[in-house]
C-alpha cells in the first residue's frame, strides 16, 4: 500500500460508522422502551421473545408500542437523515458550509404552502390530507430555484446575499403562517403551531405514507449523485472541467433539496438547524468528501434528532416542548460559531 | 491538434476578441502574452468553452459541444484564476478529484495520486487541508489535479490539451520552474499546453512558441526569439526594455526600465 493511499482513506470512517450506528441502535431502543405508558425494556423485541417472557406485556403496551412509537421512531430516522443529507446537498450546491435550508427560507416555504392546505382543507372540497406533502415540496422547490437565481452571480453564490435573502424569505412566511391562522378554525391553528416550532408527535403510519416517499427519493438520489457533487464544491466552472453536467447536475440538487425538505416539514414541520450541524460534525470527523461524509451524516442525523426527541419530551415530562425549539437552542450558538469561524477564515 | 477560427467574444457591449483563427500543434508548450485586458483570459476561457463566443473551436477535427463532456475531460483540463474551495480537503484528496471521468478503484487512483505528489515534490502538503495552504501550494495542489486529469503521470500520455492560466502567478522562483518544466515536460511527450503568463522571461525560457495579444487580436506569433523584440514589445507595453541573449541558454531576456527617473549610480 502506498502513502497516498493510506492518507487517502486515513479518515477513520469506518470507526465513526461504527459509533454512530451503536449510539443509534441505543437510542432507538431507548424511544421505543420508554414512553408516558411507561418503560418496559423488552418493548422493542416484544415479538422475537418467547411467550413466557412477554405474559405480563398488555395489548395496550403493544398498541402504544406499535403504533405510537415505532412510528415516531421511523418519524425521526426519516427527518434527521434527509435533513441531514439536503443540508450536506445545499452546502455543496452554494459551496458554503453556511447554507442550511431553514436557514435559507426552504423550510419557511415548504411551511407555508403546507399551512395553507391545512387552512384551506375544512374550506375548500378538493383539498386535503394528501396534498400536504406535495404542497410543501412545491413551495421548498419555489423557494429553493429563486434563492439560486437571487444569490448566483457568474456561477459564484454570495453566501451574504444567500443568507439576507433567507431572513426575508423567512420573514415573509413568518407573516403569511400569521396571515393563514387568522382564517383558520381552531383545528388547524393546533396544527399550525405545532408545524411552526417542529414535532415528531403527529408521527402516524397514515401521516407517513404521503411524506416518506418524497423523503426516500432524496435521500437515494443524493446518494447515487455523490462523486458529481463532490466535484461541484470545487466550483461549477473546475467540475465542468472534469465531465460534470453542471447545469444539470445543479437543477437535480435543487429539486432533490426540495422534495427532501417538503416531505420533511410535511410530517414534522419546521426542525431547523439539522442542516447546518451534522454536516459540519460530519465533515470535522471524515473530511468533506460526500462518499464517506454522506452516510455519516444520515446516521449523525438520525442520532441528532432522536436526541433533541428524547431531550424534548424528558424537560417538560409528561407534557413536550416542539423538538424545533431543542434544535433551534442548540444549533443557533454553533450557526454563531461558524459565522465567527468563518470572518476568521475570510481574514487569514 | 486544435483549430481556433474567427474567434470573436464581446463582453458588456465590448468587443475583447476580434476574429482570433490559430492552430496549435501537439508537442508544444505556448504561451500567451500580452498587457492587462489584452484578450489573453478570453481567448482560453473561449476554449475552454466557459464563455459565449462566435466562430468557430475544433479539437482533432471535432467542434467542442459535440464531444462527450467525460470523454473531453480525459483530454482537456483547466487550470483556472482566482478559486479558492471552502471545504477541508487534503491536498491528496483534492488532487484525486482529477481522476474523476475515469473509473478505477482507491488503490489505482492513489497510486496516480502519489506519482504526481512525488512529481511536484508535494509530500509536506498531501496531508495538509486546502483551506489552509496559501495562494502558491493551492495552485501547485490544483496544478497536480489537472495533471492526474490527462494521465500526465504516464509517459507515453500524447494528444491531451491543458489549459493553464496564469499558472505561476503565486508562486516562489522555484516552483514557478517546477511547474512550468513539467508543463513542457508534459508538452514535450505530445501535449499541446497553453499557458497565460505575464513574465516575458519565464515565456522566453519555457515556451516552444508564443502569441502576442493586444487589443483582441494576435500581434505576433512566433518562437520567443521573433516575438520578444523590443519593436513589437515596446509598443505594447508602453516601458523601456532593454533586451540581451541569456549567456547560458542563448534566448531573449528582457530587461524592463522605470517609467521615471535615471538608473541609481
Amino acid at each position: 500500500m502506498t502513502p497516498t493511499h493510506s492518507i487517502l482513506t486515513a479518515r477513520h470512517h469506518t470507526i465513526w460508522l461504527w459509533l454512530s450506528s451503536t449510539v443509534l441502535l441505543a437510542l432507538a431502543w431507548l424511544s421505543l422502551s420508554s414512553g408516558p405508558v411507561g418503560w418496559d425494556s423488552r418493548m422493542p423485541l416484544v415479538a422475537l421473545l418467547p411467550d413466557q417472557l412477554t405474559q405480563d406485556i398488555t395489548e395496550l403496551h403493544i398498541t402504544v408500542v406499535t403504533q405510537i412509537r415505532l412510528p415516531r421512531l421511523l418519524l425521526a430516522l426519516l427527518v434527521g437523515c434527509v435533513l441531514a443529507c439536503s443540508g450536506a446537498a445545499s452546502q455543496a450546491l452554494c459551496r458554503n458550509p453556511l447554507a442550511d435550508p431553514s436557514l435559507m427560507g426552504v423550510t419557511g416555504g415548504a411551511a407555508v404552502a403546507a399551512i395553507a392546505v391545512i387552512a384551506l382543507s375544512p374550506k375548500v372540497a378538493f383539498i386535503n390530507e394528501a396534498m400536504v406533502a406535495p404542497a410543501a415540496f412545491l413551495g421548498a422547490l419555489a423557494i429553493t430555484s429563486l434563492l439560486y437565481r437571487i444569490a448566483s452571480h457568474n456561477g459564484q453564490i454570495q453566501i451574504t446575499i444567500l443568507l439576507l435573502a433567507g431572513v426575508a424569505i423567512n420573514a415573509v412566511a413568518m407573516a403569511l403562517i400569521g396571515l393563514f391562522s387568522f382564517f383558520a378554525d381552531d383545528t388547524s391553528l393546533r396544527l399550525m403551531t405545532y408545524w411552526q416550532m417542529g414535532a415528531l408527535a403527529g408521527a402516524s403510519w397514515s401521516a407517513m405514507q404521503y411524506g416518506a416517499p418524497l423523503i426516500l427519493i432524496c435521500v437515494v438520489m443524493l446518494v447515487m449523485r455523490r462523486k458529481q457533487i463532490n466535484a461541484l464544491m470545487l466550483g461549477e466552472r473546475d467540475a465542468r472541467h472534469l465531465g460534470v453536467n453542471v447545469r444539470r447536475l445543479k437543477n437535480e440538487v435543487i429539486f432533490l433539496i426540495a422534495l427532501g425538505v417538503g416531505g420533511a416539514v410535511a410530517m414534522s414541520g419546521m426542525i431547523g438547524f439539522v442542516g447546518l450541524l451534522v454536516p459540519h460534525l460530519a465533515r470535522l470527523l471524515v473530511g468533506p468528501d460526500l462518499r464517506r461524509m454522506l452516510p455519516l451524516s444520515m446516521l449523525l442525523g438520525c442520532v441528532v434528532l432522536l436526541s433533541a426527541d428524547w431531550l424534548a419530551r424528558l424537560v417538560v415530562a409528561p407534557s413536550e416542548l416542539p423538538i424545533g425549539v431543542i434544535t433551534a437552542l442548540f444549533g443557533s450558538p454553533f450557526f454563531v460559531y461558524l459565522l465567527i469561524q468563518q470572518k476568521r477564515g475570510a481574514h487569514a | 491538434m486544435l483549430e481556433c477560427h474567427n474567434l470573436t467574444v464581446f463582453r458588456a457591449g465590448k468587443q475583447v476578441l476580434n476574429k482570433v483563427s490559430l492552430t496549435l500543434e501537439a508537442g508544444q508548450f505556448i504561451v500567451l502574452l500580452g498587457e492587462n485586458g489584452a484578450g489573453k483570459s478570453t481567448l482560453l476561457s473561449a476554449i475552454c468553452d466557459d464563455i459565449p463566443y462566435s466562430g468557430q473551436i475544433l479539437w482533432h477535427g471535432h467542434a467542442l459541444d459535440t464531444l462527450d463532456p467525460l470523454t473531453l475531460a480525459t483530454q482537456r483540463a483547466v487550470l483556472l484564476q482566482h478559486n479558492r474551495v471552502n471545504f477541508a480537503f487534503n491536498t491528496a484528496e483534492l488532487i484525486a478529484m482529477g481522476r474523476y471521468p475515469y473509473q478505477e478503484s482507491s488503490a489505482e487512483q492513489a497510486v496516480v495520486v502519489d506519482k504526481l505528489i512525488t512529481l511536484l515534490a508535494l509530500e509536506k502538503l498531501a496531508r495538509r487541508e486546502v483551506t489552509q495552504l496559501s495562494g502558491g501550494e493551492f495552485q501547485r495542489a490544483q496544478f497536480a489535479r489537472c495533471l492526474a486529469q490527462l494521465n500526465a503521470h504516464d509517459p507515453d500520455t500524447q494528444n491531451k490539451l491543458m489549459l493553464l492560466d496564469e499558472p505561476t502567478s503565486a508562486l516562489d522562483l522555484h516552483h514557478q520552474h517546477r511547474v512550468l518544466s513539467a508543463a513542457q515536460r508534459f508538452a514535450r511527450q505530445g501535449n499541446t499546453v497553453v499557458a497565460v503568463l505575464h513574465d516575458l522571461n519565464l515565456a522566453s525560457l519555457y515556451a516552444d512558441r508564443i502569441l502576442l495579444l493586444d487589443q483582441g487580436q494576435i500581434r505576433s506569433d512566433g518562437p520567443p526569439q521573433d516575438v520578444l523584440r523590443r519593436d513589437v514589445l515596446q509598443p505594447i507595453y508602453q516601458t523601456g526594455m532593454q533586451i540581451n541573449l541569456h549567456p547560458g541558454y542563448n534566448i531573449p531576456m528582457i530587461f524592463s526600465e522605470p517609467l521615471t527617473g535615471a538608473p541609481h549610480a
